[in-house]
């Protein structure tokens, strides 16, 4: 069995082929993520297209690409309305056309945050275009998260983040728990934690739950068999998050 | 091992017919929704119950998913005035909200696992003014 970000984006494949999106215009949204670069995100969207299709990129101007795609495999590159691009059709074997389709894709990807949405089902993929795997490494983009670190690692990494404004930190694995740090925010901290393990499977392992207090922000990760808490100043609550976010799911 | 991924995911459960909330909460429930950019779906729910009182995107939502949110929102939300708490895993991002005025419940929106923090909380808050407005309309 693979890592659970593996697991969910496979997941989404499968869900994007077997029904319709909830949303009216069954668009996602695309951004830098953690570490991960705008073009590796844009490029790792792309690369879920297995079934021959027509996806419309907008950007955080209203420009628009047209991509035709199918079996992970990028086959034409269309301006839509704003857009400058040159209509290509992508040759694995053309080196500079590749390059520079990189190049246009990056500068596309980079007025994002991109939202993409399906046009059209159709045609049919052989093996022409350029697989966007090929593409990543051309670029030596990633685009499978990494793996999550260890609740050490973790908590070590949050504090070399935020020095400033985390407060307190707690750690519970089988019954036993340890932690430190200004004493209001560590009892917040415990009383949160004990309060989550009455309630029954509510929040299992690989969840990250934050919740807002009038003196402190808080932060719970379940991860690697460990609670790990982490209290911070009200105002950095959003930034703890977003660290232990990217963590939990491979892109710190 | 991945038992967190059905059950925080808030993904469609497919075949699984379920009736809808009362037309009222629907329309409310839509409105929070469309109010909310980003997010996939929305559930009204009775946190000290621990009931899913109603949920806006058809297909529903697993139920179990959303069960597990009920059981942790009473301690994520407690003491929380007008904040919003987020729940995270790898399938999905999960923001909860008290409805003022409305004691012991909340609205849950679900958005994709990496939304920003400060975005997912903004998005609640927008969703749960938009279902206030939509009670008296």
């Amino acid at each position: 069995m693979g890592r659970p970000q593996e697991i969910a984006a496979l997941d989404r494949a499968l869900a994007a082929l077997a029904a319709p999106a909830v949303r009216p215009d069954g668009a996602r949204v695309v951004r830098p993520f953690g570490n991960r670069s705008a073009l590796a995100s844009l490029l790792a969207a792309l690369d879920e297209a297995v079934m021959p299709q027509t996806l419309r990129l907008t950007d955080a101007r209203g420009a628009t690409l047209k991509l035709d795609l199918a079996n992970r495999r990028l086959l034409a590159v269309r301006p839509g309305p704003g857009a400058t691009i040159t209509p290509c059709a992508p040759d694995a074997a053309d080196e500079a056309g590749l390059d520079r389709l990189c190049d246009c894709l990056a500068d596309f990807a980079a007025g994002g945050p991109l939202r993409i949405a399906p046009e059209a089902l159709a045609g049919t993929s052989g093996r022409r275009g350029v697989a966007v795997a090929d593409l990543a490494a051309r670029r030596g983009e990633i685009l499978a998260p990494g793996p999550v670190p260890e609740p050490a690692a973790m908590l070590e990494h949050a504090f070399a983040a935020h020095p400033e404004t985390l407060l307190a930190w707690l750690a519970v694995e089988g019954g036993a728990s340890d932690g430190d740090g200004d004493p209001a925010a560590l009892a917040d901290l415990d009383a949160l934690a004990a309060a989550l393990a009455a309630c029954p499977a509510a929040l299992p392992e690989g969840t990250l739950a934050t919740a807002p207090r009038p003196d402190h922000a808080l932060a719970l990760l379940y991860s690697g068999g460990v609670t790990l808490g982490i209290a911070a100043l009200p105002e950095a609550g959003d930034a703890l998050a977003a660290t232990l976010q990217q963590m939990l799911l491979g892109w710190a | 091992m991945t038992q967190g991924l059905a059950s925080i995911a808030g993904r469609p459960a497919s075949g699984r017919p379920r009736s809808g909330p009362p037309p009222a909460l629907a329309r409310r429930l839509d409105a929070a929704l469309g109010a909310a950019p980003g997010a996939d779906a929305c559930a009204y729910l009775d946190v000290g119950a621990g009931l899913v009182l109603g949920t806006s995107a058809d297909p529903a939502l697993p139920q179990e998913a959303l069960d597990g949110l009920c059981r942790a929102a009473g301690p994520l939300l407690d003491g929380a005035e007008g904040e919003a708490a987020l729940v995270v895993s790898a399938a999905g991002l999960a923001a909860l909200l008290a409805v003022p005025g409305e004691a012991g419940t909340a609205l849950c929106l679900l958005l994709a696992p990496e939304t920003p923090p400060a975005e997912a909380r903004a998005a609640a808050r927008a969703a749960v003014a938009a279902m206030l407005s939509a009670k008296g309309a």
